[in-house]
């Protein structure tokens, strides 16, 4: 499970594949206000993008993979 | 907002509607060549205005809906029922669009409308199975960011790298077929920004279908188109390359009247070759103008251009884009020239310095007096530019001081110049710009709060009238002030007159979102219908206007959802399968009349029975009694509803007593009338203007209150008749006629006074008479709406001064009592 909540922060770790688009789906509606760390991201499928993208969600954590670096700034709230 | 921008979105609002009007005739078979002309004018000025402010997605929709239309005045291209299709869903595509500008979101792709409508151009048939690249829109680039465009420019210029822009549209179905577009994108080589755009607004989290594709792709790279193609392959839907000018990566935010004014100057110091001193100048310059969002993005690019060496011309291009408000023609961009030679001699440029000093005397003249000190600044900087370098720095003498009052500095600025133009050049005519502005006969948009501010200080006026008449009487000098008076009254009520005019606003503007609403509610439930709006001229009042969008919507869906049959039924039943709702407006004197009808089932009285007594909204006895005209009123009570299923558009059982209250609180009525089988027709009618309204001051529980005059048919003499009670309601008979009677202070729970005076009032659903304690002037008042916790009561249409300034509610009589 590569989507979790933890402290507050919903985490999105290693490889995220469409198969978590409901997990981070159902963690952004159950948590509408929690950060998404991208920190140990290192590949997110476009579906979960959407997803953030549809719950304004902001990001926390800095990428460390530079093309998820590039998604994060192609546009959305960085804390 | 901008006005201007406000400006764009109204018109544009209103040439959409046109363009409905005309499909709708189109539809009906019953569009000629005028009709074809005016919606190819729409489509036309909604360009225009477009291409001013970049919305570069209308502009291009509406270029091809012209090319299209052009084909069909021209006679080469039918206007059949499949264009008359696309052209409305054109039409709603651009509606949303003016929805997302207003609201300030990024514009969604129409990708598959321009493809639909590529389809029906003139020149779609040569060769229709191959798919047309959509030539590059700077939206594409905005949606890149900046900070990683500009990296990109300076790497491009300095490594001579090429560039390459990506669109990529997966299928809405990709994630299903287990694409990732991001994957994909992701093994671009060289990647150096990455952006997006939706296809259409993004839903709430909550609706938001995860597995469908809402977005297009665009991917910025060094890579060569070559290698970006190896992507394609396992690339769904569309996916289009474009090779890239660096300098088309220069998109700048919205115009800035300001900075287009301070900008020349760095124009001419960069025909005077003197770049060295470019950002220096740059930074003086970009701090005389207020910060914004163009000047900040304007003095990036200049430092990366500058940075990386670019020549002269891109300098150039750059500070004309800046200047211009417009998006520079990309197609004279060609590959960046080398450095001119020596600048250009003194007397070459003087036709320019000219030119200039011409353009600072029009914007000193061209400014209101509160724009002077932003714009006096930039223009004595020029001016003294100019002016040195024509060795002519002596006629700056008679120039004002900076602190000086800016009208001032602004006719010596003006005086300065004209002696400049008339010393170079003593042949040209130098008569100054005239200073007042051109009177034509163009109609003005003015703020809603400008028109407020005048009523206020009306009613503000008709107080100080009555406190000078008070005093001519008190002085008992009313002869000598007869004449003068007279006057007065005439004056002010001329000008009320002209405050009412202004708040006016034509029905178009709550009638032009309708078609939208009707064809997506007819592709919803799958019900096809002849959707007619006539009357969109009729005026009332702007608030009036604003509040009849809500009870239209809801009566609109009803119609379709609960009114008209499915196809199928209709034809069963020997009706034209398509539905028949029609939406009419009329001007009847003082009021409008607002009639929906509909040729569908019709409300069964039965129904309506059984469920009015289900729900105890009538006793046995009266729904025995009640007839079916008076039984249909029933469907406004609060939570009635006949609809056997609640669907996903209507039949919640609330909504029509929305309808009614909403009516009510602006003065008005709702009736319905329905024939089972064949239709319903409801009516809505309400005053044109809520404001000046002649009313009764009356005493009730020690408050004052307003009457409306038009409700009152007499005062009764209580003396001359008596109260009864009849099943526990108070009633008295006045010329062999029973009327219920109602205490005012007991129905607002005030506390109980004299009960005096007993007034007879008449509104929709019935006469009543109404017990107050004192009745005192009949006035005309100025009647403005409730707001905040009080605007949802129906007892009160709104509040009032008295010529004494006192502040009073004026009573709605109709929502008094049920």
């Amino acid at each position: 499970m590569s989507v979790q909540l933890q402290n507050g922060r919903i985490m999105l770790t290693g490889i995220c594949p469409v198969g978590d688009a409901q997990a981070l789906l159902n963690a952004l509606l159950d948590n509408p206000d929690a950060p998404l760390d991208l920190s140990g991201c290192r590949h997110l499928h476009a579906a979960l993008w959407q997803i953030a993208l549809c719950a304004g969600a902001r990001v926390g954590g800095a990428p460390t993979d530079p093309f998820v670096e590039i998604v994060c700034n192609s546009g959305i709230r960085t804390i | 907002m901008n006005p201007l921008l406000a400006g764009f979105i109204g018109e544009s609002r209103e040439l959409i509607g046109d363009m409905g009007d005309v499909l709708a005739l189109a539809r009906r078979g019953e569009a000629d060549a005028q009709s074809v002309h005016r919606l190819f004018r729409a489509f036309h000025t909604i360009k225009g205005n477009a291409g001013l402010f970049d919305y570069e997605p209308v502009t291009h929709l509406t270029h091809n809906g012209e090319t299209v239309l052009a084909a069909v005045r021209d006679g080469s291209l039918a206007l059949d029922t499949a264009l008359v299709d696309v052209l409305f869903e054109v039409a709603d595509q651009l509606g949303e669009w003016i929805d997302q500008i207003e609201a300030d979101a990024p514009l969604s792709d129409d990708a598959a409308l321009q493809a639909r409508l590529a389809a029906h151009a003139p020149d779609a048939h040569a060769a229709p199975s191959e798919r047309v690249a959509p030539p590059l829109q700077a939206a594409w680039l905005r949606c890149l960011p900046e900070a990683e465009r500009i990296r990109a420019l300076q790497s491009a210029l300095q490594n001579q790298r090429p560039l390459v822009l990506l669109r990529y549209r997966p299928d809405e179905g990709a994630f299903f077929a287990g694409e990732d577009p991001l994957y994909n994108v992701r093994q671009i080589d060289e990647l150096l920004a990455l952006g997006f755009i939706p296809n259409q607004t993004l839903p709430a989290l909550a609706e938001l279908d995860p597995f469908r594709n809402l977005l297009t792709w665009f991917a910025l790279s060094h890579s060569p188109a070559s290698a970006i193609e190896k992507i394609k392959f396992d690339c769904s839907g569309e996916f289009d390359l474009y090779e890239l000018q660096p300098l088309q990566l220069i998109q700048l935010p919205p115009r800035d009247e300001a900075l287009a004014q301070v900008l020349p100057p760095l124009l001419q110091a960069l025909n005077d070759a003197r770049t060295g001193q470019l950002l220096d100048q740059a930074a003086t310059l970009l701090a005389a103008v207020p910060p914004s969002p163009r000047a900040r993005s304007t003095a990036l690019w200049l430092e990366a251009l500058v940075n990386a060496q670019a020549a002269p011309t891109a300098l150039r291009y750059l500070l004309n884009y800046a200047i211009q408000n417009e998006q520079p023609d990309w197609s004279a961009l060609t590959p960046v020239a080398p450095a001119p030679g020596n600048a250009a001699s003194a007397e070459a440029r003087l036709p320019l310095h000219l030119a200039l000093l011409k353009q600072q005397r029009d914007v000193l003249v061209a400014s209101a007096p509160e724009r002077l000190p932003v714009v006096l600044p930039s223009v004595r900087m020029v001016v003294t530019n100019v002016a040195r370098a024509l060795d002519r720095s002596g006629v700056l003498d008679g120039v004002r001081p900076e602190d000086d009052a800016p009208t001032l500095q602004a006719d010596a600025l003006v005086a300065a110049i004209t002696q400049l133009l008339q010393s170079c050049a003593p042949d040209a005519p130098v008569a100054a710009a005239p200073v007042t502005p051109t009177v034509s006969n163009e109609r003005l948009r003015i703020g809603a709060e400008q028109v407020d501010e005048a009523l206020g200080l009306l009613s503000e006026l008709l107080i100080t009238r009555h406190t000078l008449q008070t005093t001519i009487n008190a002085q008992q000098m009313q002869l000598a002030f007869t004449a003068p008076m007279q006057q007065l009254d005439r004056q002010i009520n001329h000008l009320l007159n002209v405050v009412q005019k202004m708040r006016l606003v034509p029905l178009e503007r709550v009638f032009e979102r309708l078609p939208r609403l009707v064809r997506s509610l007819e592709r919803k439930l799958g019900k096809p219908v002849d959707f007619e709006l006539s009357g969109g001229e009729a005026f009332a009042d702007k608030a009036v206007v604003d509040a009849l969008h809500e009870p239209l919507v809801h009566l609109l869906r009803n119609a379709l959802d609960h009114g008209i049959e499915d196809a199928e039924v209709r034809r069963a039943s020997g009706k034209p399968p398509h539905g028949r709702l029609r939406v009419q407006a009329q001007q009847q004197e003082e009021r409008v009349v607002l009639e929906i009808s509909d040729d569908g089932a019709g409300i069964d009285p039965a129904k309506v029975r059984a469920r009015a007594r289900a729900q105890g909204l009538i006793d046995a006895e009266r729904a025995e009694r009640i007839d079916d005209e008076a039984l249909l009123q029933l469907v406004f009570e609060p939570g009635f509803s006949t609809s056997a299923a609640v669907s996903e558009i209507s039949g919640r059982g609330v909504g029509m007593d929305v309808v009614r209250t909403t009516l009510r609180q602006l003065g008005g009525e709702v009736q319905l009338a329905s024939t089972p089988g064949q239709g319903t027709r409801i009516s809505l009618s309400m005053p044109v203007s809520m404001m000046l309204s002649r009313v009764l001051l009356v005493r009730a529980g020690e408050q004052l209150f307003g009457l409306p005059v038009s409700s009152l048919v007499e005062s009764l003499p209580l003396a001359r008749t008596t109260l009864q009670t009849v099943k526990g309601a108070q009633t008295l008979v006045w010329r062999e006629q029973m009327f219920a009677v109602f205490d005012l202070a007991g129905l607002l729970q005030l506390p109980a006074g004299t009960r005096g005076r007993a007034l007879q009032i008449t509104t929709a659903p019935g006469d009543f008479v109404l017990l107050v304690d004192q009745l005192l002037d009949t006035v005309d008042v100025l009647i403005r709406p409730l707001e905040g916790a009080l605007a949802g009561l129906p007892q009160y249409v709104g509040t009032a001064m008295a010529g004494t300034g006192e502040v009073f509610l004026v009573l709605n009589p109709a929502g008094l009592v049920r």
